[in-house]
């Protein structure tokens, strides 16, 4: 898997700790986003959409 | 004693990158016709030659292949593309070649797909696809010149941002998507409300809640002299009351359906109505007539074509059989044809009115048959059992008309049987057959109908009870599309939260980069220019030079400086345009560094012709930094500059990267062959050949050429003391003198070895100029023989001095070898009364020293300071 440029990994570090901090930014929504940025899919329109609605696939 | 190495920084390293560029070949490219080859043989390049003779044909190769655009062409100017002016002028195939070979010995071909398999060239290869590590002459005052919005265009591919960029573009898609998602649910939601309002009959601006709903409901009972609800859950069951008071009613479905079925009998009634088909038999009719009137066929084109003959060219004769015509006049016959061309026009007019009149009735036949089976699939399914048959028997009888008139109408037009189709179409006209049996059929529906029990109490109920179920749904509605809206809405305020979150970081992280940058641009800056400054960085005259970001604007970048007193200006305000160039080159520098962060692997720096309006003093400032700041890179450095050239060589020595250093020189370019860029084995293969069946004056010209070329690699070798020369352009005349008496007083066991050839060189060099440099008409009669001699000695020269297997000529050892050898050790020449000692690496050398080599490097001011002493002590 292709690995992380040293200013791409400095960038996401500090965005999910940004959100991670926020009280009001789902938890399941943020371990979907963490959990792209392990597979290398934060990239991937389709993911990315799908994870930024998962509040309403975990509430339903 | 004088140490001759000085420690200069910690940071520096000469270690090449893992992967280098081994050699670059080119065909058929830019100034390139014939295949050429830049050798780098895993080293850095410096590549001299004057304007005009190719040296950036090899920069354009590089990028060409690389990225695939080369920046001078594809970004100059509209019309101007690499695709069409990339190709040399003279090259018939339409893609030249162009090829890159590793390190390990991976081959990149310019149009061919890499299957590289090694991870290292497929990182080299992506990092390499944005053309940050080329800097040209044209290049440089574009970092200081441009918008601060191009600006940051400019910088954008340095900051190695793609990924970053990507990752943002589908948050931004994302959130833009959830948007519109929420827009779509705020609409549906206006929409529930605005049903549900009218449905409840608000006024318009009355608030729709529970309870204005609930107060229209109970308005509605009351009007109906029905209970009243508390809550609106409770719509259920009051419909399940009516519908019990309904039932009393009996079968309420029966009327409804008798009704549907006879306005659907109506509507059909004005489809087979609307069939008339006497304007198609009419024209049909005044068709046939027509053709049967004109019993001779009508050749339009020859009735056209003779017609105009015979009036322009004046013809007394028949155009098709050359007889002169005599029954009628010429103006007759012309006359006449006219007249059959208009009877031919009616005709095809006539014809095309037929066919349009047909398609119509088609149309209307067509559409009436789909109505008919309409009514059987679903008005007549609904309808009581025992009515069913006859409008059955009705429908059938009509769609058999239907079909009969279909397949008269279906022939072509020649074939169609008038007789019947008035027969048919007679039984679809007002007042005949099929009107009088659908009247008939309707009279006996609506005459069952008005036999059915109807009761005004149940049609009332059966209004209110479709009140209160639309009521029910809409409100049911209503609250599904709010639920929806909540979540979407959540979910468009999160995604909104991320996007901002990362843009804000993206932001922060970018102009932490760029304070970096500005650290790193000042540094160099003040580097290239310390022999003007008295003062350290921080109060230097030109100093604080920062990239900024520009909070205000999205992507945009500032350059600022302090310049003297003045705090915080544009150096555009005060700089020389000299210092506008060093500015541009130094920012360059900075961002091939940090970009270098982002890609260790890929260490490679192309500079082309970059100086040109600097002085010698900070162009060897300049050659210092790249020679020490960049000495772990693999560089192409390109110049026209004689001089600089020469100090660059000069610097490799005393910077310790001379092993890392391929000098090269284009000696000249003609569009034929390119550039001359010779390679000393060509030069002896084609002196080889020569030998064996050239003229004299091909001979002597060949030798004097690798004469000259060995000469002046000796020349820095043996570091020759040559009087300076305007342009540096030294001949053989000015350097072989120095060499001879350089060899024969200092390297005796050279001179020795090679005496013989050295003694016949000193006397027959001037042959070159003789006859192979000049036309000396005196020199005509160099017999052969003479002039085979001079390469001969020249070719045994070179054999003495360079070495074929590490490609490099001798050079003089440090003391205490004193020895004079080339880099591997297979040609030695050893110091008197001392034997070959093989030569040593840099790594044992460091070993060997306890690592005191380690650093050691020479900056201009230490290389003076040790000439100098080195004199006063020689003194």
């Amino acid at each position: 898997m292709r690995s992380e440029k040293p200013l791409e990994q400095e960038i996401l570090d500090r965005f999910f700790k940004k959100l991670t901090e926020r009280e009001d930014f789902p938890q399941e929504m943020l371990a979907q986003l963490l959990q792209l940025r392990r597979e290398d899919s934060l990239r991937n329109g389709q993911k990315v959409l799908q994870a930024l609605k998962r509040d309403e696939k975990s509430n339903a | 004693m004088v140490r001759k190495c000085f420690k200069h920084s910690s940071e520096t390293k000469n270690q090449m990158p893992e992967l280098v560029i081994q050699r670059l070949d080119i065909m058929g490219f830019r100034g390139v016709s014939q295949r050429k080859s830049l050798l780098f043989n895993g080293k850095s390049v410096l590549l001299f030659g004057e304007n005009g003779t190719g040296k950036s044909t090899f920069v354009d190769a590089l990028e060409k292949l690389f990225t695939g655009e080369v920046y001078t062409l594809d970004h100059r100017a509209q019309g101007l593309s690499s695709q069409r002016h990339g190709p040399h002028i003279k090259y018939t195939s339409a893609n030249p070649e162009i090829a890159v070979t590793f390190s390990d010995g991976t081959k990149v071909e310019a149009g061919t797909a890499t299957s590289a398999s090694s991870e290292t060239v497929k990182r080299y290869l992506e990092a390499a696809r944005q053309p940050v590590y080329i800097l040209r002459r044209g290049q440089l005052l574009a970092f200081i010149e441009s918008q601060p919005r191009d600006r940051y265009e400019l910088l954008r591919p340095y900051l190695a941002l793609s990924e970053v960029e990507e990752v943002e573009a589908v948050l931004a898609k994302a959130d833009e998507q959830l948007q519109a998602e929420l827009n779509i649910s705020r609409r549906e939601l206006a929409r529930q409300h605005d049903d549900l309002s009218h449905q409840a009959g608000l006024k318009a601006g009355d608030e729709v809640s529970e309870p204005k709903i609930l107060e229209a409901l109970n308005n509605r009972l009351a009007r109906a002299g029905r209970g009243l609800a508390t809550n609106l859950s409770e719509i259920s069951t009051l419909i399940q009351e009516i519908d019990a008071d309904l039932s009393k009613f009996g079968d309420i479905s029966k009327p409804a359906a008798i009704t549907s079925l006879i306005d659907a009998l109506g509507e059909l009634f004005n489809g087979p109505a609307a069939i008339n088909v006497e304007p198609l038999a009419s024209s049909i009719l005044q068709l046939r007539e027509f053709q049967a009137r004109q019993t001779a066929i009508i050749y339009e084109r020859v009735l056209e074509d003779g017609a105009r003959w015979i009036e322009e060219e004046h013809r007394k004769e028949c155009p098709l059989c050359e007889q002169e015509m005599r029954r009628f006049s010429p103006e007759e016959v012309v006359r006449r044809a006219r007249t059959r061309l208009e009877q031919a026009h009616e005709l095809l007019a006539l014809r095309q009115q037929v066919q349009a009149e047909l398609d119509a009735l088609k149309k209307v036949v067509g559409e009436s048959l789909s109505g008919v089976e309409r009514i059987r699939r679903t008005q007549l399914a609904r309808a009581p059992q025992e009515l069913r048959q006859t409008t059955e028997n009705l429908l059938a009888g009509i769609a058999e008309r239907l079909a009969d008139l279909v397949r008269v109408v279906s022939q072509p037009v020649p074939n169609i049987e008038l007789g019947p189709l008035h027969s048919i179409g007679r039984a679809f006209e007002r007042g005949e057959k099929i009107e009088s049996d659908i009247s008939q059929n309707v009279q006996t529906l609506r005459t069952e109908l008005e036999s059915l029990p109807s009761s005004a109490a149940a049609q009332s109920l059966l209004q209110l009870r479709d009140f209160l179920s639309r009521l029910k749904s809409n409100w049911e509605r209503l609250g599904q599309a709010w639920a929806a809206f909540q979540k979407v809405e959540h979910r468009a305020k999160v995604s909104a939260l991320a996007v901002a979150s990362f843009r804000q970081v993206r932001k922060e992280v970018v102009g932490e980069i760029f304070t970096q940058v500005s650290g790193d641009v000042d540094r160099i800056y003040y580097e290239l220019h310390k022999h003007h400054e008295s003062s350290p960085l921080s109060a230097a005259s030109h100093r604080n030079i920062r990239l900024e970001v520009r909070e205000a604007v999205q992507q945009s970048i500032n350059i600022r400086a302090d310049f003297y007193t003045c705090v915080d200006t544009d150096p555009r305000a005060y700089y020389s345009d000299a210092h506008l160039d060093t500015l541009g080159l130094s920012i360059f520098l900075a961002l091939r560094r940090w970009y270098g962060k982002q890609y260790p692997a890929f260490k490679l720096l192309v500079l082309d012709d970059v100086i040109s309006s600097v002085d010698a003093g900070h162009a060897v400032r300049l050659a210092e930094i790249l020679l020490t700041e960049f000495s772990d890179f693999q560089i192409l450095l390109t110049t026209h500059d004689r001089i600089w050239f020469e100090h660059l060589r000069d610097i490799q020595n005393r910077c310790g990267v001379a092993q890392n250093f391929v000098n090269k020189t284009i000696y000249s370019w003609t569009i034929d062959e390119g550039p001359d860029l010779r390679e000393p084995e060509d030069e002896e293969r084609r002196l080889r050949e020569i030998l064996q069946n050239g003229q004299p004056y091909e001979i002597a010209a060949l030798s004097g050429r690798l004469l000259e070329h060995i000469l002046q690699e000796m020349r820095y070798s043996l570091r020759l003391p040559v009087p300076a020369k305007a342009g540096e352009l030294y001949e053989i005349g000015d350097l072989w003198p120095p060499f001879y008496r350089e060899v024969k007083r200092n390297y005796s066991t050279l001179y020795s070895k090679a005496q013989q050839t050295l003694d016949a060189l000193d006397v027959s060099w001037p042959l070159r100029n003789w006859i192979g440099a000049h036309f000396n008409r005196w020199a005509l009669n160099v017999p052969l023989s003479v002039a085979r001699e001079f390469g001969n000695a020249v070719l045994s020269l070179f054999q003495f001095l360079f070495c074929p297997d590490c490609r490099r000529y001798i050079t003089p050892s440090s003391t205490p070898l004193g020895q004079i050898a080339c880099k591997c050790g297979h040609l030695i020449y050893a110091a008197p009364g001392r034997k070959n000692q093989p030569t040593t690496g840099r790594d044992e050398v460091i070993s060997g020293t306890a690592g005191a080599l380690k650093d050691a490097k020479l900056t201009s001011e230490q290389h003076l300071a040790w000439k100098r002493a080195e004199r006063s002590h020689e003194n």
